[in-house]
């Protein structure tokens, strides 16, 4: 009985280390979607000159699955025009999308894309995305650091808190 | 629907572009004055008005803010500026339900031309409006020994050319027990014919007419004839030596024509060098005069060939 009481202690820390690795990950893929879903949008709206649903419909179905819900919220926002402005729809869909996990720089960077989309000509979107992608690939970069050099420090920590545990309690 | 819900409908669907409180202003408008109706006017810091025939009045006593004006343009293009530049350098947007917004303000220009506004000063929203069955009795005229003869519709600006561009095509494109509907392709520059929005005509312009619009007209009936085998091509202001060109190539390739253009009468035209070679050409067997008397628009056809 108690072996089994030590196994399941272990178990539960090692899942809580594996959960503090699933997050890293997570938080990489989700930066890589938003990045490959900007790129979609830029070349949306440069080249094809689509309206801002039409690009926030394309994005809800074809973009990375982990950051449809965005571009679901803000596509679902826009029946709102008149009652506020484009920029309130973006930012509350941003603010909603807590499944991203986003750090809050991160957040204001998206958050402030919003000031530029569908408001002004080609070129100035282009470079807002140009700068809000940048800023993304930058805490990508930064994500990376974190799961390579963590990843195995929070199996270890999982791991060895249970053994730990196990052994006081033992 | 009677013409007048019709038209009401119209308004109504114009309604929607204003911000909400604009909105309810605009709503308190009789029945009866939003069946005619023409526009809705914004200035910054005046109240939203309406242009009726009898003239233009206020509605509420709140004064239109920068704001709200920006809220309009936003609702206008669906919040995407960029994909009415085109039209925005133009100073107006064209929107659903067949409606136009024509804009001022302080402009900005890029390269010596004008690329868009920095601040926004008033805005008209004009109201679509469509005149079923002014071409009905004109009709029978114009399509005779089994085929449509091309023709050109000649009135000054306000005239109504455009309205009846709009209504010959329509019945031209759609069938009836005494005939086929034909293949109409619409050149339909300024977006004024059809209204085209997302793809859809806001107005009615019959079951089998193709739209090309916001192309400039000679390259614009080039691309049709190439592309859409049409039995006959529509466009609206001759204006140009190039549309000229491109209109008798066209009627070289034996597509028959409806074309508009602003003059009083045919001596008008054919004072001017450019129309007067076109007239001479044969291009068109028939024209149309738009004549308003007491009231109401009066047309007159009449052989088109030998110079008119």
């Amino acid at each position: 009985m108690r072996l089994l009481g030590a196994g399941l202690v272990i178990l539960a820390t090692g899942s809580m280390g594996l959960l503090g690795v699933s997050a890293l990950r997570g938080r990489v893929k989700v930066l890589e979607a938003l990045i490959v879903s900007l790129q979609l949008m830029e070349s949306e709206i440069c080249t094809r000159m689509a309206t801002m649903r039409e690009v926030l419909d394309m994005l809800s179905r074809e973009a990375p699955a982990s950051v449809r819900g965005l571009y679901r919220r803000a596509s679902g926002g826009l029946a709102a025009l008149g009652r506020c402005s484009f920029y309130t729809i973006w930012r509350m869909a941003v603010e909603k999308s807590r499944e991203l996990r986003l750090r809050p720089g991160e957040i204001e960077t998206l958050t402030s894309l919003g000031l530029s989309l569908g408001r002004y000509d080609v070129n100035e979107q282009a470079e807002a995305i140009g700068r809000t992608r940048k800023r993304l690939e930058a805490a990508l970069r930064q994500a990376e650091t974190e799961r390579d050099r963590d990843w195995k420090l929070h199996a270890f920590f999982g791991l060895a808190s249970g053994i730990f545990a196990v052994i006081i309690l033992l | 629907m009677t013409d007048m819900d019709m038209q009401v409908a119209r308004y109504d669907t114009a309604v929607l572009l204003l911000p909400n409180v604009l909105r309810e202003r605009a709503r308190e408008l009789t029945y009866r004055d939003r069946a005619v109706a023409e526009e809705l006017r914004l200035r910054m810091g005046r109240p939203l008005s309406v242009l009726l025939p009898r003239g233009e009045m206020e509605l509420g006593r709140e004064n239109v803010t920068r704001r709200e004006l920006e809220l309009l343009v936003e609702l206008a293009t669906g919040a995407s500026v960029h994909a009415s530049q085109r039209e925005i350098q133009n100073g107006y947007i064209s929107c659903r339900g067949g409606c136009r917004v024509g804009l001022c303000g302080s402009v900005y220009l890029s390269e010596g031309r004008m690329a868009g506004y920095s601040v926004y000063s008033s805005a008209a929203i004009r109201i679509a409006r469509e005149k079923r069955g002014v071409a009905d009795g004109l009709l029978p005229e114009l399509w005779r020994e089994g085929r449509f003869h091309s023709t050109l519709i000649i009135a000054p600006p306000g005239g109504g050319k455009t309205t009846l561009l709009r209504e010959i095509v329509r019945k031209l494109a759609t069938s009836d027990p005494s005939r086929p509907g034909l293949r109409v392709a619409l050149c339909d520059e300024r977006g004024e014919i059809a209204a085209l929005w997302e793809g859809r005509p806001q107005l009615d312009v019959g079951e089998r007419t193709d739209i090309l619009d916001a192309c400039p007209k000679p390259k614009a009936v080039l691309t049709v004839l190439r592309s859409m085998n049409p039995q006959v091509i529509a466009l609206d202001e001759i204006t140009d030596p190039e549309d000229v060109a491109a209109v008798e190539r066209a009627r070289n390739c034996g597509v028959a024509l409806l074309a508009t253009v602003h003059a009083a009468d045919v001596e008008d035209l054919t004072a001017r060098p450019l129309y007067r070679d076109m007239l001479c050409g044969n291009v068109f067997e028939n024209i149309v005069t738009i004549r308003l008397k007491n009231g109401r628009r009066e047309y007159q056809v009449r052989d088109g060939r030998n110079g008119a």
